[in-house]
């Protein structure tokens, strides 16, 4: 008896003690455990307009994910980041097609009292010439019916959300010293080390690339900052043994001329030098870029000008690899055409860059990319496209309601070579982009936002009948917000792209070396997309819409029949 | 900080002199003129030699012509008779021994006889034909080339040296028809019992001049890369066949190639040594040069596995050092 007694006695000791453990253990991971999330739902269902024998006539697909944020802070100077993912496709039986997977993980922290450091999955951004994600072709200023699928599920679901930043693997750290008695007030070193791509045992080597970014900077007035970083194989990893590297190394400078209450004069410049080395051959280039920018503080006008020469020979993969892989097969409707024999994949459309994630490109590669002229022939590897030279100007104001947003820009390029023919092509491109807050003219309490967009494009050579270029795009983009009721927006958006003339693309060996040409005549293409819908906004990142979209590509000398589809789409996209 | 700005714009000038200095390029690429523009014949087609023997005493015959401009080319030599072709391509503003020479070979089976011989000279961005004609006194012997692993010619060795399982595995001649010769044929169907398995039967060759089982081939190079495995495959229209050829290293290490053979007739299936994929075991890199054995393995993709007889017919497994072998 006296041991039930005791027994019990010990056992109600022992209920008291787990009880105040999980209460200081729950505590304690309230402290060290966080949690985020995104969930999304998403259903589409696509009617082709012109039915072929090939595609369905009628697809859907949907579904649900959960991606779990957990934030783990083991001590006070390190993080252990994890992204889980559950997703459910809708219509799968029972949770059928249900998986739960590792998104990403991350591990950061800081060493000693200055030096950072982050393990894993992170994002990697330096200038336009050495590691940029150059924005995806097709939209200037678009409206919000095509902003939102674009934002949350596009770059999203491929890893490009976080502006012009590469999603990579590796490990980065970075500290900053404060300078005393120096002209530079501080001093701050970026390192990073990143698996590019994994060894096949067999024609592919493992790649890396490192790096690193010195920055020198002097409050309100100066920064100067090197930067370096090389692309390269593993020798070993290949049985091929054919090695390849791209250093790139690039000097910033940022000086302040006038910096004044009322106005700031800025000069920005950048140049550097680049390396294609293979085992046989070494390929240098260079750039250089310099302007001028003027702030008028008061009435937030910004004007600037630059300046830009880039080799024909620079190539730097980081910056000039493309979001968009146009060599991808679209997820809807793929193929094109009536002859099962002969089918065909359907070249990407203007809907395909705004809503189709498959058609993103991942990975940094050295050799340049193929592109569509018709979303963008002057500059289609960004500020880096080898082989041009030209001015820019450009322009941005926000009035200080707000009720005006404009930002424009107008670039005169040319080659800098000739390819094919001595004579150079001549580019200009024009971009406008206006927001205007309507409803604060009219003092409306509700939002009223009209959007708009405008890009020209024009290419243009000389030489004889056989090398002569003319080749235009015009691009249209209108957007419309009307809140009917609190938090509930109607939305419109319109797409037009208009594509003519004539053009000769570069086919271009794994050196970059021109080989031939493909060439593309009498283009005639007009691309539209309507989109209407509602959205329903929980919060700034939460919402719900409903839209219905039509998307159509016809070539007007009836050479291709016209493609076109509706789409119906929910969205339920929430951050919490 | 002056000295700092300094250094900068002197730098910035010196590479705006160098970009403006540099010796460049005056255009990149081929010339699109004579891609694509009109084409001006300056010499007409014509063979080096109009009756060359490759047999005996000629090893090539060139082909020359002159264009105005640099245009796209194509110069397609067909046999009359055997309807063997071989096609050579360019980008230049002439035809000669440098960019059109003929050794005799054809682009694929069949081979080129002693027979007529049409040549014909296209362009990429012309209507324009230019034709010449040649008799040819004698084919190639286009079995010279190479380590010959065998040719089948008797079975004599099939269950002792090469061996095998207990399908059918013979020399055969008039199954199907000859490329040289005999040919090596196989059949079966998988055990029908369990475990289930798409095996069907094995042929190991060792590919010494010994036939030694642990002795190296004579195949002396080391880069993988440099040597290629060619074969020729009689497509039999089962389509539930498939044939794994694995290159033995050292007697242990496996490097596989599968094979479906989808097509009608005799192809030439020609792959690189480090083309050929690593076994779960093997280790290091591939090294021709520690080849001591060949194995055919026949499988099945039937389903269920037993119920379809599959067969494959090959001949003349050879391994090329630099390039193919050449039909």
């Amino acid at each position: 008896m006296k041991n039930i007694q005791t027994f019990m006695s010990n056992k109600k000791t022992t209920l008291v003690l787990m009880f105040f453990f999980s209460f200081q253990i729950l505590k304690a991971q309230d402290d060290k455990i966080k949690f985020s999330a995104v969930s999304r739902a998403l259903q589409r269902n696509n009617t082709i307009q012109n039915p072929d024998t090939l595609n369905p006539n009628n697809t859907g697909s949907g579904n649900i994910l959960l991606d779990l944020g957990i934030n783990i802070n083991p001590d006070k100077r390190t993080e252990i980041q994890a992204i889980v993912r559950f997703n459910s496709n809708l219509g799968g039986f029972y949770g059928a097609d249900a998986q739960a997977s590792l998104r990403q993980l991350c591990v950061k922290g800081i060493v000693g009292k200055f030096l950072n450091y982050q393990v894993g999955d992170l994002y990697m951004q330096l200038t336009p010439y050495t590691f940029f994600n150059n924005n995806s072709e097709g939209s200037v200023n678009e409206a919000t019916v095509f902003k939102d699928i674009r934002k949350d599920f596009t770059n999203y679901e491929n890893f490009s959300n976080k502006g012009n930043a590469w999603w990579q693997q590796g490990v980065h750290t970075n500290m900053a010293v404060a300078l005393q008695k120096l002209y530079f007030d501080t001093v701050r070193l970026d390192g990073f080390f990143l698996r590019n791509r994994s060894t096949n045992f067999a024609a592919l080597p493992s790649t890396f690339q490192a790096g690193g970014k010195l920055t020198f900077s002097k409050t309100k007035s100066t920064k100067f900052a090197i930067n370096y970083l090389d692309l390269f194989d593993i020798r070993s990893t290949d049985k091929n043994k054919n090695m390849g590297r791209n250093p790139v190394t690039s000097f910033e400078l940022n000086q302040y001329l006038i910096n004044s209450e009322r106005k700031s004069l800025k000069l920005v410049g950048e140049v550097g030098l680049s390396k294609l080395i293979d085992s046989a051959t070494t390929i240098q280039g260079f750039f250089y870029d310099a302007g001028l920018q003027m702030h008028f503080k008061p009435k937030n006008i910004r004007v600037g000008v630059n300046y830009n020469y880039v080799d024909p020979f620079f190539y730097s993969s980081a910056a000039q690899s493309k979001r968009v892989d146009y060599g991808k097969v679209p997820s809807i409707f793929p193929t094109s055409g009536n002859d099962p024999l002969n089918q065909s994949s359907r070249p990407l459309s203007m809907y395909d860059l705004v809503a189709d994630p498959t058609i993103y490109n991942p990975s940094i590669v050295r050799t340049l990319m193929p592109y569509n002229i018709r979303y963008g022939n002057a500059l289609p590897y960004g500020r880096a496209t080898p082989n041009r030279t030209g001015v820019e100007i450009n322009t941005q104001y926000k009035d200080s309601a707000q009720k005006v947003t404009l930002d424009a820009s107008a670039a005169y390029l040319s080659n800098i070579v000739g390819e094919g023919t001595s004579e150079l092509r001549k580019f200009i491109v024009l971009k406008a982009g206006l927001n205007l807050d309507l409803h604060k003219f009219i003092g409306w309490e509700k939002q009223l936002v009209f959007t708009s967009g405008y890009m020209f494009e024009s290419t243009n050579r000389g030489g004889t009948s056989v090398e002569k270029i003319s080749f235009t795009n015009n691009l249209i983009d209108l957007g419309l917000t009307v809140e009917t009721l609190k938090k509930l927006d109607f939305l419109l958006g319109y797409k037009n792209l208009n594509s003519k003339g004539n053009e000769y693309i570069a086919i271009r060996d794994i050196q970059n070396n021109i080989i031939d040409y493909a060439k593309i005549d009498n283009v005639n293409v007009t691309e539209n997309i309507y989109a209407a819908g509602l959205k329903y906004r929980f919060s700034s990142a939460s919402y719900l819409t409903l839209q219905n979209s039509f998307s159509s590509v016809k070539d007007n000398t009836d050479a291709t029949p016209e493609f076109s589809f509706n789409q119906f789409m929910i969205l339920f996209n929430l951050n919490f | 900080m002056k000295n700092i700005l300094n250094y900068i714009m002197i730098g910035a000038v010196l590479l705006t002199i160098l970009s403006s200095s540099c010796s460049k390029k005056e255009t990149l690429g081929p010339s699109i003129q004579g891609l694509y523009g009109p084409l001006e014949l300056v010499e007409t087609l014509k063979a080096s030699n109009s009756n060359p023997n490759f047999d005996k005493k000629d090893s090539s015959v060139h082909f020359t012509a002159k264009f105005s401009s640099v245009t796209a080319w194509t110069l397609t030599i067909t046999g009359q008779t055997s309807k063997a072709t071989k096609t050579i391509t360019g980008v230049s503003k002439f035809l000669d021994a440098t960019n059109a020479t003929w050794e005799g070979y054809a682009d694929m089976l069949p081979s080129f006889k002693a027979e007529k011989i049409a040549a014909v000279l296209t362009f990429k961005n012309s209507p324009d034909v230019l034709v010449d004609s040649l008799t040819l006194g004698g084919k190639k012997n286009i079995f010279n080339q190479g380590v010959l692993v065998s040719n089948f010619a008797s079975g004599s060795k099939i269950g002792n040296v090469w061996a095998k399982d207990f399908p059918l595995i013979t020399v055969a001649n008039n199954a199907y028809p000859q490329i040289e010769g005999s040919y090596l044929y196989m059949e079966g169907t998988p055990w029908s019992g369990t475990p289930k398995t798409p095996y069907v039967n094995y042929f190991n060759i060792p590919v010494s001049t010994t036939d030694n089982p642990g002795a190296y081939s004579t195949v002396k190079s080391n880069k993988a890369d440099n040597v290629y495995f060619n074969i020729f495959i009689y497509g039999t229209e089962t389509p539930e066949t498939w044939l794994a050829i694995q290159l033995k290293e050292d007697g242990t290490n496996t490097r596989a190639l599968n094979i479906r053979p989808d097509w009608v007739g005799w192809k030439l299936i020609s792959v690189k040594y480090s083309d050929f994929t690593n076994g779960d075991n093997t280790v290091g890199l591939p090294d021709p040069s520690k080849l001591t054995a060949i194995q055919f393995v026949l499988l099945s993709d039937a389903v269920p596995a037993e119920s379809v007889l599959v067969k494959t017919a090959y001949d003349f497994p050879v391994f090329t050092i630099g390039k193919p072998f050449q039909p």
